[in-house]
């Protein structure tokens, strides 16, 4: 029983020192006298199978001579190359540690830094196939180019303190451009400055929701002193000069998926605790959200049920059909999303 | 070489007894063992897993080899191993280290040694 018990000891060492003391370690087994020696020699037996695979790694495969240094001859010194080497089993598990605190501890400075060097904002958009983005005369025109922000939009917005977005001619302040022109500047984006005396009528910190948006009286009130035509005029006009593909494509999908935005109108009632209410109405064709003690927003569509709210950053809005992706559904929901927060608004 | 053994020294006790069983004749493991706890007079007694961990190192630093099976030997599971130069070398060294201790520890000794009174004379 016990030199059963001894033998299985012995098989499981490592292979090379197995193979080459094995038969000799047994063969003192049988040599001792007495269940005593015996048992003492099996402890012997434990504590070498764990020397040998914790602490003899270079020995698991056998013994290799290690290497002599070869004397120069005629002063010409010689070399020699290192014997192979494995890594013994601590050294591994000292630097899988390591290396998994490292890994913790920078994934934790990234989470937490309070530079936020990698702040990276990717917009959902869906593009659509080269036919669908032919221009079509029948289809309406928007008041504002529906363009998602741009790079230059979203560094000027990215300078605004505050979380929830624009304040007052911040965007004209980041882009070197005085507050109000009344020449538009930016034709891509389609953003019409207010008339000079509007824009200095407006307080300079407009009153905040319950949601904290803030007001920003350029995007609201630009939005009906456009004719369809003549925006799109411009578009057209702006896509020529630009290199932007990508805003072309864009406001074509825009005209495509805002066919029918009659479906999305409707007041939504947000049942959060600060409870209020989203309006959104059609105007020149044109989705725009409207809420309580706030202007008016104009929204701008990436596919079919999601739409950026103009004038906010990282501000989405998600309808939501009755059946899923059924297209003919009735909406019955409205999801705002806004700076990692979500509202639930249902259609009232 | 004796600059090389050197820097191995001081060995530890397993294998400077290993060494010593096998200065003066090729032994198998177990006749190591029995020498080992000879010359300890059975102070120091080896295990096979002690004994054979030492044994693959000096095989390996080339202090011993390995002679393999006798003929003639009544179990062929012995495996017989025996002083290289090199290893010899090794002892001598750690021979002569020890016995340098042993010189020092004597002087210490005796300089410390209480002084005896001698009895006076009536």
């Amino acid at each position: 029983m016990l030199r059963s018990l001894y033998r299985c000891l012995l098989r499981l060492h490592p292979s090379g020192f197995r193979r080459r003391f094995g038969d000799e370690m047994l063969w003192i087994f049988d040599q001792a006298v007495g269940k005593a020696a015996a048992l003492k020699l099996l402890g012997d037996g434990m504590l070498s199978l764990a020397r040998q695979w914790g602490l003899r790694s270079e020995f698991w495969h056998g013994i290799s001579p290690a290497p002599t240094p070869q004397p120069a001859s005629d002063g010409i010194p010689s070399f020699a190359i290192l014997d192979p080497f494995r890594p013994r089993t601590a050294a591994v598990i000292h630097g899988l540690v390591l290396s998994t605190a490292v890994f913790c501890l920078t994934c934790f400075a990234i989470r937490y830094s309070w530079i936020h060097v990698l702040h990276v904002h990717i917009p959902e958009v869906q593009f659509e196939s080269p036919s669908v983005m032919e221009p079509s005369t029948n289809a309406p025109a928007m008041p504002e180019e529906p363009a998602v922000p741009s790079r230059q939009e979203g560094r000027a917005k990215n300078d605004i303190p505050g979380p929830f977005g624009a304040e007052p001619g911040a965007e004209d302040k980041a882009s070197g451009q005085p507050p109000v022109s009344p020449v538009p500047q930016n034709k891509t984006l389609g953003i019409t400055p207010a008339p000079p005396g509007r824009a200095q009528v407006a307080p300079a910190v407009q009153p905040r929701s319950p949601l904290g948006l803030a007001a920003n009286p350029l995007a609201a009130t630009s939005m009906p002193q456009r004719r369809p035509t003549q925006l799109l005029a411009e578009a057209d006009s702006s896509e020529a000069q630009k290199d932007s593909m990508f805003s072309h494509q864009i406001s074509r999908t825009t005209i495509e998926t805002q066919s029918q935005p009659q479906t999305y109108e409707g007041t939504y009632v947000v049942e959060s605790p600060e409870r209020f209410t989203i309006s959104i109405t059609t105007e020149d064709g044109h989705l725009v959200m409207n809420v309580a003690g706030q202007p008016k927003r104009a929204l701008a569509p990436v596919s079919e049920t999601k739409f950026v709210v103009k004038g906010i950053e990282n501000c989405w809005i998600e309808f939501v059909r009755d059946r899923g992706t059924d297209a003919d559904a009735t909406i019955r929901q409205l999801r705002l999303f806004q700076n990692g927060q979500q509202f639930i608004a249902r259609r009232r | 070489m004796n600059d090389d053994a050197t820097s191995f020294l001081p060995l530890a006790p397993a294998a400077l007894h290993i060494l010593l069983s096998l200065a003066a004749e090729d032994l198998h493991g177990y006749g190591i063992m029995q020498e080992v706890a000879r010359q300890s007079e059975g102070r120091y007694k080896l295990g096979p897993g002690t004994l054979y961990d030492n044994l693959q190192r000096l095989i390996r630093q080339q202090w011993v080899e390995e002679l393999g099976r006798r003929s003639g030997d009544d179990d062929p599971r012995r495996r017989y191993y025996r002083l290289t130069s090199v290893g010899r070398g090794v002892l001598a060294a750690e021979t002569a280290r020890l016995a340098g201790v042993v010189r020092e520890a004597r002087l210490r000794l005796q300089m410390t040694k209480p002084q005896i009174p001698k009895p006076r004379r009536a």
